[in-house]
């Protein structure tokens, strides 16, 4: 049979798994033909470059193109050290292609600025355009630079979110820095869902790490959206052992939501209240990252509704969305979680391109949250897909106990750290 | 190893992709998160159920293990035990 009417056939979109497509394939002698399938994915972050290589670990004579924008990944994962000046802001950077390429996944520096889901092909800047089987998107988060009032894209070159990793990073760890004796550091945090729930508090942590030995008489205010937070009662414990009248929470329950940011002036208003900032650290509300709405994949939260079977989008088939961008409640948005998807995904994948049904997953989420260089603590849940609810169900979650075993977490943390980059870069 | 795996296979290894996020993805561990891979079948029984009722010291394996079924924990012996 030649490619192009295969593909045809695949394009179809019917029948994934029914008998039409077995009968079709047993006729042609093999189980499958899988080496003339082609596999997109979009965005090379912990769930991009994570599902380019399982598909190659999985199906090795499949054709696996990878698109990312940047050659260097920066990680998020290890900035909040950079920010405390715990580890070299050097060691974030990650090159995108090498470990995909040694495994045969052909990467492409490329923006893709099309996608018809109808002829099944994607266009990159050049105006290349590359047809697939079946395409995965993980372009992770942007940000809604028009849900605070008074703060924007161009605020943010002084007024630092530094919620993806790069210049923002250095600013924020620079202010830091230059920051007066005494200063205040707020940090407003969006109500939920946001990339990395715990991301916020570990910063302040870390944050007031560096400031107890370097600015002692500095405060860190925390302007939260939510009334509670991810592993709320292991970082309060945390803060009033290690540091001691430095952290103060200020929930929305009470000063309500902010309402607007004087940016020249450094000043947060709530709806009750105002706090005057030194340095002040803004993290927004956010979105799925803009490419999915060259398919308009997104629903009107801004994320991507999938079923979480296959992360195929419900909105358009034969599109996988990963990672941050997708909507996979109960799990959050982690790179942990955008691996595991990674994985449940490639595995669909290749169960649709060979007519067979894919099996249900389980998933799992673990994020370590440092709150000082030596001590970690933790949130794990486990996660399995239900067919009745097309959602996933918790099997078990916890989270560690304010007498937990911080120091021996903190040893698992920084090997995690180690393992992630190398399974996903190396 | 997983290159042409057939069905009752390709289930259980999509059960236990979720381990490899801490245990590498072939279960080889790294540095102090310990290798699962190869283990003798029983001693990885007994450190599962350890788990699950927390006669086992653990950071955070009581988590995961409290997520599986015995019926799970017994298939993913078999593929840890025998993964090569
Ligand atoms: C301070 C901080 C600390 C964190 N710490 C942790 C942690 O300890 N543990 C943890 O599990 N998670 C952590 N996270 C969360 C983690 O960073 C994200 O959940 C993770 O990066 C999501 O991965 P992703 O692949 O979905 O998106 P990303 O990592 O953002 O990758 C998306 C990629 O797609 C590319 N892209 C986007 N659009 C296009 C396009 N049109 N064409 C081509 N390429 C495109 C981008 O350039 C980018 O490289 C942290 C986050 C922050 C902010
Ligand atoms: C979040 C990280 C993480 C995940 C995910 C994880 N483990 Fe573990 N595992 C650990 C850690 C850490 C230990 C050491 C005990 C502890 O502190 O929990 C461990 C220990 C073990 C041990 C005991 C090994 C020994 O030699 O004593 C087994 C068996 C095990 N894990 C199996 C699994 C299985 C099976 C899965 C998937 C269902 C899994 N683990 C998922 C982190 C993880």
């Amino acid at each position: 049979m030649p490619t192009i009417s295969r593909r045809h056939f695949l394009s179809l979109g019917l029948g994934c798994g029914g008998l039409l497509l077995d009968a079709c394939w047993q006729t042609q002698g093999t189980a499958n033909h899988l080496d003339r399938a082609k596999v997109i994915v979009a965005g090379g972050g912990f769930a991009g470059l994570n599902a380019a290589k399982a598909l190659k670990r999985i199906a090795p004579e499949l054709h696996v193109t990878l698109v990312e924008k940047k050659a260097a990944y920066l990680s998020c994962p290890g900035s909040n050290q950079v920010i405390a000046g715990m580890m070299p802001f050097s060691a974030l950077a990650h090159d995108v292609a090498s470990g995909a390429t040694k495994m045969g996944v052909n990467v492409l520096a490329s923006t893709i600025i099309g996608i018809d889901p109808q002829k099944k092909n994607i266009t990159l800047t050049d105006g290349t355009q590359l047809p697939y089987d079946r395409l995965i998107l993980a372009p992770g988060i942007d940000f809604r630079w028009d849900a605070i009032e008074g703060y924007n894209e161009a605020a943010s070159k002084h007024i630092p979110h530094a919620w993806k990793a790069g210049a923002q990073t250095l600013l924020l760890q620079h202010q830091l820095r230059a920051m007066r004796t005494g200063g205040i550091v707020a940090i407003t945090v969006p109500d939920n869902p946001y990339r990395c729930p715990p991301g916020p508090y570990e910063r302040a942590s870390l944050i007031a790490h560096f400031l107890k030995n370097h600015n002692p008489r500095a405060k860190i205010l925390i302007l939260d959206a939510k009334s509670r937070f991810s592993k709320q009662a292991a970082f309060t414990h945390a803060w009033q052992k290690i540091y001691p009248g430095m952290v103060e929470w200020i929930s929305s329950e009470h000063e309500g939501r902010i309402d607007h940011i004087d940016t020249r002036h450094r000043i947060v208003h709530t709806e009750f209240n105002h706090h005057k900032a030194d340095v002040l650290n803004v993290i927004p509300p956010q979105r799925a990252g803009k490419l999915v709405e060259l398919a308009d994949l997104q629903d009107p939260t801004g994320w991507c509704p999938v079923t979480p079977l296959t992360f195929e989008s419900v909105k358009a088939p034969g599109i996988h969305i990963i990672g941050d961008a997708c909507i996979a409640t109960p799990m959050p948005k982690s790179a942990f979680a955008a691996q595991s998807q990674s994985r449940a995904c490639a595995s669909a994948v290749v169960a649709l391109l060979s007519g067979k049904t894919p099996t249900h997953p389980i998933l799992i989420n673990h994020c370590y949250s440092f709150v000082d260089p030596e001590r970690a603590i933790s949130v794990t849940g486990v996660y399995s897909y239900q067919p009745s609810g097309k959602m996933l169900e918790t099997l078990s979650s916890g989270e560690t106990a304010p007498d937990g075993d911080w120091r021996q977490e903190g040893i698992y943390a920084s090997d995690w750290y180690g393992l992630m980059m190398k399974e996903t870069f190396d | 190893m997983a290159g042409h795996a057939h069905a009752a296979n390709a289930e259980i290894e999509t059960i236990a992709h979720s381990c490899a996020g801490c245990h590498g993805t072939r279960g080889n561990g790294h540095r102090s998160l310990p290798a699962i891979r190869g283990m003798d079948r029983n001693q990885f029984v007994e450190a599962m159920r350890g788990f699950k009722n927390d006669h086992r010291t653990a950071t955070v394996m009581g988590r995961i293990a409290r997520g599986f079924s015995e019926a799970e924990l017994l298939k993913l012996a078999d593929y840890f035990s025998e993964s090569h």
